[in-house]
């Protein structure tokens, strides 16, 4: 055979092996990103099997890979931030008190939060699950509640180039004259778990508490997530378990949601994805998306 | 020709290019087959920080009140009589933690306990009792795991030690030097420690430490632990049994052989609050909560009532019952046991539990129970932790101004039984204690002593506190009586 035509077989080879080459990269890479169609279609019928519906739909779209954001609680440079003229700041064991004109605020190691004008106040967090607070469908005390409350919360919040705190309404309460908005903080689109709840009178916020982001992760780390189908398994295992009295008679998943909720290892905190499972009646579980446990706050 | 050679060249271009692309598929291939999957963030770090989560929710529930010392007393000869107080339930609990620096040093890395003979033990024992001390007198023999990890937090999860202490005396070891920590005019000599403790068996133990304090801000013993209670409003001046210069009367009638030697014999009369307990009968309310906290359905649970007056509630193998005299007994039958899982409020499970994880398990049980009814102005106190080797047994008692309150002669208020990670079964007695405006001297201890130790042949410890039973409403403060294992 002349050398030339070794050359042009040698190119129809490679070019083959090359071909089976990228082949077997993309299916596995289809693979770590997608579930399998014979494994989607095994799991619905086996969640169907326990009177969990899950549409394939859930199931087929793109693997979340979410990380893991680590940072430090760093209430020293806050303490310098928030310095108003006349403040009073010190540092306590749990975090920083600061007693200004306006209010007092303390700033809590693990993001807790409180202000208030006044000495005694009750927590608005808990004072909308009191007689006399109902949720507001609207209107215009709704929306001064909203504007001034996020108005309070981004005076507050810190400022990074990199990262953002965006406070976001989830529901506001009215009771008379007073209203209580709770806020949930939005970081990288996603939502967190970081609740806070303020009391507006008279157009000002007079009392605010929850758990507020004082500081931005320095850190991005690639995490290994669990797995939606992993965790559907556990919400069968858990229908499984429920007494024949406590079952429904079908459980339809009708959303999956993720979000981030916050872990402290003494002043490190993380940020660790979740995974949130509605039901069609409302009911819903949320787990941690690394380890799979249920997620109580 | 021409166009040959540049067919020719490229085709070889060609082959260049596929044979570097083989080459880079080849790597990526290896890559992404070889499994190495570079996780920065995997299940074990989230186990790790699940687990100081863990902690931190553990330690909400950690009070140290529940493992303070029934009694601590101070003693400085040169400076007058010893300086004593009740210290059960929290009550004082300032001058309890005077003596956390001393836990640090003595069962932290730098200290370590010996076992003694008994006979040498009580021989140094009684020897020191006329020094100067540190004295604590718990209400059981603890763990001294538990005692360390109810002072310091971060010895929460550090195991259980098999070392009991009932009894610690801190004393003076070697002198070291004067120091003006205090003032010029107050110049202290200051020494280093070590403790002398005994468990209610009489086995003693020597707990030293490689500590030597070096700067006058370090630990050490020195009489200003002493002279700061010179003046507190309750302090109690008080001599030991042992010490005590008993009469004729006492000597007579075998003093030293029925009084055990750190009975408290307080030196001055001693007024304290009156307590008003009643026999509580449960509202349908209160009876529901308490179902509800045993995973008992109050809507579905059968009831039975027995002849004997019992009533039992049943809900899927659970059972409880509530007797006539106030007790409530979970799981009397032994069936149906309550894993620690549905106690914990956080829900997480393990594998393997610790006498931590039990400990907690009991606190939140404590909590709801008592919170299920009535009101109570009591705090409570460990009042045992035994484990035969299968079985876990964790009791509280109840304790009023820092004194013992005693139900009919029983101490014991509540008692679990802990097993295989899950609450074998639980004896709840609900009566409500509360203190009241009215404040009245206690029984004569001396004159009262006088009286038992002529009623009473085997060695007992004589202590005050409150006694309740079901022939009155108030109560005021007794000389109590306690018979030495």
């Amino acid at each position: 055979m002349h050398w030339k035509d070794l050359k042009t077989f040698a190119i129809a080879v490679l070019l083959v092996v090359d071909a089976v080459f990228v082949f077997c990269i993309f299916e596995h890479w289809h693979a770590e990103m997608y579930y399998r169609n014979n494994l989607i279609d095994s799991a619905v019928s086996v969640f169907e099997a326990s009177g969990l519906h899950v549409d394939s739909s859930f199931l087929e779209k793109k693997k979340e890979s979410l990380p893991v954001y680590q940072g430090m609680s760093d209430l020293q440079s806050l303490s310098e931030s928030l310095e108003y003229p006349g403040d009073f700041s010190r540092m306590e064991e749990d975090g920083l008190r600061l007693i200004g004109e306006d209010g007092t605020y303390f700033f809590g190691y693990d993001f807790s939060f409180f202000y208030s004008r006044e000495e005694r106040f009750e927590m608005p967090s808990e004072l909308i699950h009191t007689d006399g607070w109902a949720l507001l469908a609207g209107g215009e005390t709704a929306a001064v509640c909203e504007c001034v409350s996020a108005d309070f919360l981004k005076s507050l919040l810190p400022v990074n180039r990199k990262y953002k705190y965006i406070p976001e309404c989830l529901a506001v309460y009215g009771s008379g004259e007073e209203s209580i908005a709770v806020f949930s903080l939005r970081f990288e689109n996603r939502k967190t778990e970081n609740k806070i709840f303020c009391r507006v009178s008279q157009g000002k916020v007079v009392s605010a508490d929850g758990m507020l982001c004082t500081a931005f992760p320095d850190e991005r780390k690639k995490a290994e997530n669990i797995g939606l189908c992993n965790l559907l398994f556990e919400e069968k295992a858990y229908i499984d378990a429920l007494d024949a009295s406590e079952r429904k008679p079908s459980y339809t998943v009708a959303d999956v949601s993720y979000s981030y909720g916050v872990y402290f290892d003494e002043n490190i905190f993380y940020f660790i994805p979740l995974c949130r499972i509605t039901y069609a009646d409302g009911e819903s579980r949320t787990y941690n998306f690394i380890s799979g446990e249920l997620y109580v706050p | 020709m021409k166009q040959e050679k540049i067919r020719e060249f490229f085709k070889s271009m060609t082959l260049g290019v596929l044979l570097v692309a083989l080459v880079c598929l080849c790597v990526i291939y290896i890559v992404s087959f070889s499994g190495a999957k570079a996780y920065a963030f995997t299940k074990q770090d989230m186990e790790r920080i699940s687990k100081g989560s863990l902690r931190t929710e553990y330690l909400s529930h950690w009070d140290v009140s529940f493992a303070s010392p029934a009694f601590m007393g101070f003693s400085s000869k040169q400076n007058g009589e010893n300086i004593g107080f009740y210290t059960l339930g929290g009550e004082n609990a300032e001058v309890y933690e005077t003596v956390f620096p001393f836990f640090e040093k003595l069962f932290g890395i730098e200290g370590y306990i010996e076992a003694m003979p008994s006979q040498d033990g009580e021989t140094l024992f009684h020897a020191l009792l006329k020094g100067d001390y540190i004295y604590l007198s718990y209400a059981c023999d603890l763990p001294v795991s538990v005692i360390v990890s109810m002072t310091d937090e971060s010895a929460v999860y550090e195991g259980t030690s098999d070392v009991y202490i009932r009894e610690l005396l801190i004393v003076p070891k070697d002198y070291l030097r004067k120091t003006a920590l205090y003032g010029e005019e107050n110049r202290l000599a200051i020494y280093s420690f070590y403790a002398l403790a005994r468990d209610s068996r009489g086995n003693y133990y020597r707990c030293s430490t490689d500590f030597i304090p070096a700067d006058d801000g370090d630990v050490s013993f020195h009489t200003n632990y002493y002279l700061t209670y010179t003046k507190a409003e309750n302090r109690v001046p008080y001599e030991f049994a042992h010490v005590w210069k008993a009469d004729g009367f006492f000597s007579e009638n075998g003093f030293s052989e029925k009084v055990t030697d750190t009975s408290v014999i307080p030196l001055t009369f001693m007024a304290s609050p009156m307590i008003f307990s009643e026999p509580h009968t449960l509202e349908k309310k209160e009876m529901h909560t308490l179902l509800e906290i045993f995973s008992l359905n109050p809507e579905k649970a059968s009831s039975y009532k027995h002849e004997n007056g019992n009533v039992f509630y049943f809900d899927e193998g659970k059972h409880l019952c509530f007797q006539p005299d106030g007790i409530m007994i979970y799981n009397l039958y032994e069936t149906e046991p309550l894993p620690l899982e549905e106690i914990f409020p956080w829900g997480l499970a393990k594998e393997d539990y610790g006498t931590a994880d039990y400990l907690v398990a009991s606190f939140l049980m404590l909590e709801a129970l008592t919170g299920a009814h009535g009101e109570t102005d009591c705090d409570f106190y460990l009042s045992g932790i035994y484990y035969d080797g299968e079985i876990l047994r964790i009791s509280f008692g109840s304790s009023a101004c820092g004194l013992p309150v005693s139900f009919e002669g029983q101490t014991d208020m509540l008692t679990f039984e802990f097993s295989a990670g899950k609450l074998q079964s639980a004896k709840y007695c609900f009566r409500a204690v509360r203190k009241t405006e009215d404040t009245r001297p206690a029984q004569d201890f001396i004159w009262t002593l006088r009286t038992l130790i002529l009623k009473n042949e085997e060695c007992r410890r004589y202590f005050y506190g409150y006694y309740v039973s079901d022939k009155q409403s108030y109560f005021d403060v007794l000389v109590l009586e306690e018979i030495r294992d």
